[in-house]
């Protein structure tokens, strides 16, 4: 009886394990489709010099290379996290069917150009 | 571009959230860059700390907040004007398509989840960037009276 708890409770967490595998990998499939991944990668980058600057005023100290390479990977499992939250794989899947259409694709497309202008 | 793509921009814009950001950046971001400016320039000036914090507390101070913010508004029309720019490379049938997608309850819930996202990020940044400023200010005022 033990060991049949054992092995039940064993084989859920392989399953479990396996489920937030996909899930991962979905996340990060859903991410880089819908151009979210390029969006906030640059988030850290391009809001640091400001708050860097206003820090400058009182001499603070400012956001350096080290915490701002924290802060990017520190966003990245944040947005994975965010994601896998909210959305079921099912809702996943139909996201990223749809960024691959070439609408979705333009839009990716016209959204980031936006953000270099 | 017509009066109804403009105003279904419009709504897409606000459904997305993005006026929602810029005025959490200006209500947040701005305070803490004047405050900053203010501080340095009134030093420069030579003013002891109790001069500038009672600058800091006055009604003078909250007037130039508030035209800071305004101007930093200006940057909501700005942006709006570079979503109609953005959007307007899309067709009228795309356009319609792609505010379908947002309404359906996935789009939406991805939508809704971006946002936040972005929000939170910037919320996280603007709290450690407090901490740091309060922290700068508190060594001025130490070096000060040492």
């Amino acid at each position: 009886m033990r060991l049949l708890v054992t092995l039940i409770a064993f084989t859920s967490f392989l399953f479990s394990q396996q489920d937030n595998e996909i899930n991962n990998e979905l996340v990060q499939n859903l991410i880089q489709v819908s151009g979210v991944e390029e969006q906030i990668q640059d988030l850290p980058s391009s809001i640091l010099p400001s708050l860097n600057q206003a820090l400058e005023f009182v001499e603070a100290e400012a956001f350096g290379e080290q915490r701002q390479s924290e802060i990017e990977d520190s966003v990245f499992q944040m947005t994975i996290e965010e994601y896998r939250s909210n959305l079921s794989e099912a809702e996943m899947l139909l996201v990223i069917d749809w960024y691959q259409t070439p609408l979705g694709k333009k839009i990716v497309k016209i959204e980031n150009l936006e953000d270099e202008m | 571009m017509t009066a109804a793509q403009k105003n279904a921009i419009d709504a897409f814009v606000e459904s997305f959230g993005l006026d929602t950001l810029i005025y959490l950046i200006a209500d947040e971001i701005t305070p803490i860059t004047m405050k900053g400016v203010v501080r340095k320039n009134l030093a420069l000036q030579n003013k002891t700390n109790e001069e500038i914090e009672l600058f800091l507390s006055s009604e003078n101070f909250s007037q130039m907040i508030v035209s800071a913010k305004a101007r930093m508004l200006e940057g909501i029309k700005a942006n709006k004007l570079k979503s109609y720019m953005q959007y307007s490379k899309l067709n009228p049938s795309e356009f319609a398509a792609y505010a379908e997608f947002n309404a359906t309850e996935y789009g939406a819930k991805f939508l809704k989840t971006t946002i936040n996202l972005l929000g939170n990020m910037l919320q996280s940044l603007i709290s450690e960037t407090r901490v740091r400023f309060r922290a700068g200010v508190e060594k001025q005022k130490e070096v000060e009276k040492s």
